[in-house]
């Protein structure tokens, strides 16, 4: 989580993370990547989804993709037009 | 009294074992660690599954077994992700191994977990305290690699040393 927050705050980040809580754990910039503080980690942590959350976010994406491709499917079949979004389902 | 010269030697005059008696474990060192480590740098960077051992003979054969558990390669922004873990002694490289992951889908955030084991049978010749450890290293930018990755349940990753008699 904590290395998850800290590429939200910069992506391109080359950092190593030792420990779970922030306040104990060991952080090495690399590659003279600039430092965060603490505090601005420890909020964006405060903002993020838990692991449960996310876990539930890639399921609905994965629902909404295969309900797409269902329908997409089922269009072809019926000679029915696609949307935009159902033809990138199938779209190689 | 009768002294007993193990095949006609003189105790003084042996200096190792007779065939077939080697394999026996003399000692075992582990070194266990639950919490989080994770990087982004492409270049090897410890683990922190680190165990020292010191040979009791040149003869020795060190077996390292180290246990990465949760070992997670991922990415929001790449479709194929991996990462790299070895097992060295000192600076030298024994073993190495990847994780892989590639998305055929259009997802935003990819990841995927395992566990990896990385052995090796080491000949380090000294005497001397040697240090086993893992490393890992990012396949790529981008990518977040880690060991100990769960919070949901106690990962336990795991190095261990045996010295076994030459």
């Amino acid at each position: 989580m904590i290395i998850e927050a800290i590429l939200e705050i910069n992506p391109n980040a080359v950092v190593t993370v030792d420990g779970n809580d922030i306040n104990t754990c060991e952080i090495t910039w690399h590659n003279g990547t600039t430092p965060i503080s603490k505090a601005d980690i420890e909020a964006k942590i405060a903002e993020m989804p838990t692991e449960e959350e996310k876990r539930t976010a890639r399921e609905e994406e994965r629902t909404a993709r295969e309900n797409l491709k269902a329908s997409a499917k089922a269009k072809l079949i019926a000679g029915e037009p696609l949307t935009e979004e159902e033809a990138n389902t199938i779209v190689l | 009294m009768a002294i007993i010269k193990p095949n006609n030697n003189t105790l003084s005059a042996i200096t190792s074992l007779p065939a077939g008696a080697g394999g026996k474990i003399l000692q075992v060192v582990t070194f266990e660690k639950s919490s989080n480590s994770s990087t982004t740098n492409t270049s090897y960077t410890d683990t922190g599954l680190t165990v020292d051992i010191t040979p009791s003979s040149t003869s020795s054969k060190i077996f390292v077994i180290a246990n990465l558990c949760s070992a997670r390669t991922g990415s929001t922004n790449q479709q194929a992700c991996n990462s790299f873990y070895n097992l060295v002694r000192g600076s030298t490289e024994l073993t190495a191994t990847r994780l892989n992951y590639y998305d055929a889908e259009d997802n935003t955030n990819r990841e995927v977990d395992g566990v990896l084991t990385l052995t090796n049978l080491d000949e380090p010749n000294t005497t001397s305290a040697t240090t086993y450890k893992c490393q890992m290293k990012a396949g790529g930018a981008n990518i977040t690699t880690q060991i100990n990755q769960t919070t949901s349940n106690t990962p336990n990753s795991s190095i261990t040393v045996m010295e076994i008699a030459g």
